[in-house]
């Protein structure tokens, strides 16, 4: 089976024993993280983890470690008691501690297993906090944030999927809270498609990330209004998670999409949604499209040039306009670097690991240039299938060169004796996460150098002559 | 306070100021809900505790976040078997949560045993595991009559209190391991000078981070000490099984350990001491209360060689670090740590500097921890419990603190408000411990307090 086609299946849901024993050196984190990650960008957002005070520290010291920048996550610290008589109460106690000291625009609350397994989901949530059908919702959010705060629940138990389940829930949660389907609306949206905003007479463009770096996110949104188009990212914390000195003393961290904008997704001209084959469940774009009519664009991380180009394919019709002439130039010299380094690239073999938008679009983008992916084994949740397959593979013939992914793969590179080349999240152990690039020609480009150097490194380091020309 | 800013009602009692007559500090309870504790759960308390046991498998029995997130989390350093380094999880999924996972607990566990061979193993049950009701102890009890070795449950659902609850976890299962062995000298892997000395003491609390066991274990080997287990810092399951045979056990880390040294003080007769290895003074001390316990009366030779230690330790350590209080003096410190007793220490540690202490705080101290800091402290030093970002960044403004000493979390609220940081938890890679670790600490203290950096922040406010 071609490696591309394997990436494309996400890991299938449990059933039984038979499909792993136990799980060794997880190369996945829980779903209530990527949650957290997602609400970080919603403009002076807060994250509520309904659960035990533990999960919420965690996911902040995980986080923290990586992006280095504050992110506080409050919790509603469950206690014994709450597990037998439920946790409404220390629930209301959290958010309204939380808005009394922090005072957000926005609050989205992620269930933990905990709640889950006594039932407190998101609907029950929504219950005991009183809140907020959708349509309240987004009457709160065309309001721009002057009142109350929108509070969004979404039901992320740890025991369902992986950190990328609980990002994707979290966007379609918050979509669904801020754009009620067209014939519900409530007067104001009567029309949804109305332009409004600062759009001018144009409609904006839905963009649903996966969970990218901040740098990525930003050369990413730069790509999109170099169409001239308005991008309205849900989420986008390309600022409050990779942002400058506070000067003033501050408890939130600046940047975010505001509220309001998420309440103009549904008069979007077009979504786009990033990242490996979602279930309709878990899709943001999936309910725009359904609720408001909103059409889905589908496509994979852009990485690497036809990846890349199908997302400009897709920009240059909705914008009307050409590839704009400065990513052209950085289409072109991509290309050209392609030519001139082809040889070193050719025929090695990199074991991809984690997160499965990234694994399938490193996967396309390293056949692109010559180079053999090597998937995981089984469900591809942890570090022993990912070596498992590498084993496989270097028996089969040639060693594997390279490993690539987050930071957690270093132990499997000095394993297998290969190079780490750090993408993704978390990278913990080397400094720049939040700034690394893969993405369009720009992140391409970066990502190619890196490879190719760490490829250069390896053939240098082994040589007996220590040629100093490659 | 209320002068202060407006704390959460309900945490009010939590935060006090040094000197008050009022002083009376609450402490001890869960966090409040919203409050953005620094506190991690109950789980927590028991991983760090008994993670860096290095021989042993340990295994956590819940959905895979538990897992993922203390992977590897500290740098507990082991001269010898690396498995705590590794990561394991039943990795549950829904139709566990409906159907029980104590078929999966069974499986994962007989698969790690025969796998790595560990000579115990531990299960940390997370959340849910208390929720869907499965028999941790049983599946352990039938996996150690199968294997041969203990299999030890740990108590530690995340919400079954406070971190401190999981400290207690943690001592529990290895109360239960203590005295199911006997010594043996031949195996001793320290000095073998004193693989066969008649005096032995075991190391509570200490968890050998950045190699700081060894030098601990060192002052009291040069002592004549036999250091019969260091619990849990390159900690092996067979010294920790004999721990029953020590003289004494020397409490380091009070907070973690106190409660298994009361184990073993009613189960085996023997004593403890407490002791600080954080600071010149503390550190000197640490090594007096070994000299002069009651269980070694009788050995007038341990105070005199702990004296000729201290000599020598502290000679070849003032000089740099008189130098460097030269380039701190005057500055202003907060420090928020896990445990209390370390704090002390550091108000000390930082004290030698010339730094004074604004802000002193901890996630799990108790009554007397606080006490002990009122009377420490300068007057006015405001003192906190079980705190969060908000008042912290306040407390750290308001007090005008140039370096911050605490841990990962704390470490963003120092950099954006422009402060210096030093890391005195999980992720330090340099000893802090002993006369050398307070070399290693004043360095630190230096390479962020004076870095060139703030001026350019400083220009910036000023704009």
């Amino acid at each position: 089976m071609a490696a591309r086609d394997r990436a494309r299946s996400t890991p299938p849901v449990e059933e039984g024993l038979g499909r792993y024993e136990v799980t060794r050196n997880a190369c996945v984190v829980c779903s209530p993280l990527g949650a957290t990650i997602a609400f970080a960008g919603i403009e002076r957002g807060m994250t509520l983890l309904h659960g035990s005070q533990g999960c919420a520290t965690y996911i902040r010291r995980y986080a923290i470690s990586h992006f280095r920048e504050p992110l506080d996550v409050a919790s509603s610290s469950f206690t014994e008691e709450s597990t037998v008589f439920g946790g409404a109460d220390r629930l209301r106690l959290a958010l309204a501690n939380l808005l009394s000291e922090y005072r957000p625009a926005f609050v989205g609350i992620a269930t933990t297993c905990l709640a889950e397994t006594i039932g407190e989901d998101a609907a029950a949530v929504r219950k005991a906090l009183g809140v907020v059908d959708a349509t309240s919702a987004a009457a709160k959010a065309a309001s721009k944030g002057k009142d109350d705060p929108l509070v969004v629940a979404v039901s992320t138990p740890s025991y369902r999927g992986s950190h990328r389940d609980g990002f994707r829930a979290a966007l379609r949660a918050l979509a669904e809270a801020t754009n009620p389907p067209i014939a519900k609306g409530p007067a104001w949206s009567a029309s949804p498609r109305r332009a409004s905003g600062k759009g001018g007479s144009s409609r904006p463009v839905a963009v649903f990330p996966a969970m990218l770096s901040p740098a990525d996110l930003r050369s990413l949104r730069s790509d999109v209004e170099a169409f001239g188009l308005e991008a309205i990212f849900a989420t986008d914390y390309s600022d409050t998670l990779d942002g400058g000195p506070w000067v003033e003393h501050r408890l939130l961290p600046e940047g975010g999409t505001p509220v309001a904008d998420l309440a103009r997704l549904g008069s979007a001209v077009a979504s786009i949604e990033l990242g490996a084959e979602l279930s309709p469940r878990l899709s943001a774009a999936a309910f725009l499209e359904e609720a408001s009519g909103v059409p889905r664009i589908s496509l994979g991380l852009p990485v690497g040039i036809r990846a890349t180009d199908a997302l400009m394919d897709a920009l240059a019709k909705l914008s009307g306009r050409h590839l704009p002439r400065g990513l052209e130039a950085e289409r072109s010299r991509l290309l050209d670097s392609y030519v001139d380094a082809h040889k070193h690239v050719f025929g090695k073999k990199a074991l991809l690991y984690g997160d499965v938008d990234f694994v399938e679009a490193l996967a396309a983008f390293l056949l692109e240039i010559g180079m053999i992916p090597v998937l995981p084994e089984g469900e591809g949740r942890d570090f022993h299938q990912a070596e498992s397959a590498a084993r496989a593979s270097a028996e089969a013939g040639g060693p594997i060169d390279l490993v690539i992914g987050n930071g957690k793969g270093y132990k499997t590179a000095v394993k297998l004796g290969a190079t780490l080349v750090r993408v993704g999240f978390p990278i913990h152990d080397r400094f720049g996460g939040q700034r690394v690039r893969v993405l369009g020609y720009g992140g391409s480009q970066e990502l190619f150098d890196r490879i190719v150097n760490a490829l250069i490194e390896r053939k240098q380091d082994e040589s007996e002559v220590g040629y100093t020309y490659y | 306070m209320e002068s202060y800013f407006a704390l959460l009602k309900g945490r009010r009692d939590q935060v006090a100021r040094a000197g008050e007559p009022s002083m009376n500090i609450a402490c001890g309870s869960p966090s409040l809900a919203g409050s953005v504790s620094q506190r991690a759960c109950v789980f927590c308390g028991s991983r760090v505790v008994l993670y860096p046991i290095a021989d042993a498998v340990h295994l956590v029995h819940g959905p895979v976040g538990c897992a993922a997130y203390t992977w590897d989390i500290r740098g507990s350093v082991s001269t010898g078997p690396q498995l705590h380094r590794l990561s394991f999880t039943t990795d549950l999924r829904e139709t566990d949560v409906i159907f029980g996972g104590e078929k999966r607990l069974y499986a994962a566990l007989s698969a790690l045993i025969e796998e790595h061979r560990p000579r115990a193993a531990f299960v940390y049950a997370t959340c849910i595991i208390g929720l869907i009701g499965d028999d941790v102890a049983a599946v352990c009890r039938k996996v150690s009559a199968e294997r041969g070795i203990p299999v030890l449950p740990v108590h530690s659902e995340g919400f079954k209190g406070t971190k401190k609850d999981g400290y207690r976890a943690a001592c529990a299962a290895l109360a239960s391991l203590v005295g199911t062995a006997e010594p043996r000298s031949a195996d001793y892997r320290g000095d073998p000078a004193v693989a066969r000395s008649r005096l032995s003491i075991n190391i509570l609390g200490e968890f050998n981070l950045a190699g700081e066991a060894r030098i601990i274990r060192g002052y009291y080997e040069r002592m004549g000490i036999r250091v019969q287990s260091i619990m849990t810092g390159d900690g092996r399951v067979d010294e920790i099984r004999a721990a029953h045979r020590a003289d004494l056990d020397v409490v380091q880390c009070s907070g973690s350990m106190t409660y298994l040294a009361k184990t073993m003080r009613d189960g085996w007769g023997i004593p403890f001491v407490q002791a600080s290895f954080f600071g010149l003074d503390d550190a000197a001390a640490a090594l007096y209360a070994v000299a002069s316990a009651p269980a070694f009366a009788g050995e007038p030779a341990l105070a005199e060689r702990a004296a000729a230690i201290v000599a020598e330790e502290v000679d070849k350590v003032l000089p740099e670090i008189r130098a460097i209080r030269r380039d701190l003096e005057g500055m202003r410190a907060a420090i928020y740590v896990g445990g209390a007793f370390k704090a002390r220490s550091l108000v000390k540690a930082l004290r030698l500097l010339g730094v004074s202490t604004a802000l002193v705080g901890s996630q799990t101290g108790d009554k007397a921890d606080y006490d002990d800091l009122d009377a420490l402290c300068d007057p006015g030093t405001i003192i906190v419990d079980d705190s969060n970002p908000a008042e912290l960044s306040r407390f750290l403004k308001m007090k005008r603190v140039q370096i911050f000493i605490g841990g990962v979390k704390e470490r963003p609220i120092a950099h954006k408000l422009g402060i210096g940081f030093c890391d005195h938890n999980h992720e330090r890679k340099i000893p802090l411990a002993g006369f050398e670790g307070m070399v290693n600490f004043a360095r630190e203290l230096r390479a962020s307090a004076m870095s060139p950096v703030w001026s350019l922040l400083d220009r910036e406010r000023d704009d």
